[in-house]
């Protein structure tokens, strides 16, 4: 594989890793704060 | 919004990205001089004027809790912020690597870089800064004031390359099949940029009214402060 191939591969990859893994952590967030509420809910 | 049609709305998405994918590797042709890597374009473009937008977004939620005082606006403006933090991001690490091939150098202090990484740089503040600030009120004051001065970084990014004499270049004459490939990643980059402040903004959203309902089990009538939504 040459470098211009690698170092494109590279750019789509941490572009791609950065918006997606932003997109999970928003996911885990927002279980992770229902499960919050419904504990919350439970102590009422 | 139901469940069903946001989770169609993400397999849309990562199912664009993944034609989008696939179109650079069988359909869009080889640039000549940088070879495979000039295909970052394709990805460095539209993430580049979704910051803008996004940046924009902050702009227009700063101004509108600064006019309102209502917590919606504050949450709008801290998740757009979130949101260009990361698409410039991309914009920057896409740009390094672009350049690598481009011009012999990761970096280069030209106008445009230069305000693209203040840029990144200021929003990137923002964020750091709220957490710090004592005060839901106090905070969202101080970051609406901050998101309107921030802005002002936007339009220099843009026109940097058209007022000074940059490296950078200010158009690019592609091919048809090129055009196109631009055209088409466009719509997921946007897509997933509009699904990631839409889905952090309800977020915040959640954890502000969560946050207001711990609040008001210590009050008398059971009702969210003032200012709190």
């Amino acid at each position: 594989m040459s470098q211009e191939e690698t170092f494109g591969i590279l750019g789509y990859a941490a572009a791609l890793g950065l918006m997606w893994g932003y997109a999970a952590w928003i996911w885990l967030a927002g279980r992770k704060l229902g499960r919050s509420n419904s504990a919350t809910d439970e102590h009422r | 919004m139901s469940r069903t049609l946001i989770r169609l709305y993400w397999l849309l998405t990562a199912a664009l990205f993944a034609g989008g994918i696939a179109m650079l590797i069988a359909w869009t042709p080889t640039e000549v001089t940088m070879g495979p890597v000039q295909k970052i374009f394709y990805i460095h473009l539209p993430a580049a004027i979704c910051t803008f937008f996004a940046c924009l977004l902050t702009f227009i939620a700063s101004i509108g809790y600064l006019l309102q005082r209502q917590r919606r606006w504050d949450d709008l403006a801290s998740a757009s912020a979130s949101v260009a933090v990361v698409l410039a991001s991309v914009v920057l690490i896409t740009g390094i690597i672009w350049g690598k091939s481009a011009w012999g150098q990761w970096w280069t202090w030209s106008p445009r870089l230069t305000f693209s990484l203040i840029l990144w740089l200021l929003y990137v503040v923002y964020l750091l800064i709220r957490p710090s600030i004592a005060g839901s009120q106090r905070r969202a004051v101080v970051s609406a004031v901050y998101g309107v001065i921030a802005f002002l970084d936007v339009p220099l990014v843009y026109l940097s390359v058209r007022l000074m004499p940059d490296i950078h270049p200010s158009s690019i004459q592609l091919a048809p099949a090129m055009q196109w490939t631009l055209a088409y990643w466009f719509l997921p980059v946007t897509m997933l940029a509009v699904g990631l402040v839409v889905a952090q903004y309800r977020l915040q959203r959640r954890a502000t009214l969560h946050s207001a309902a711990h609040l008001s089990d210590y009050t008398a009538t059971g009702a969210a402060p003032a200012g709190i939504v």
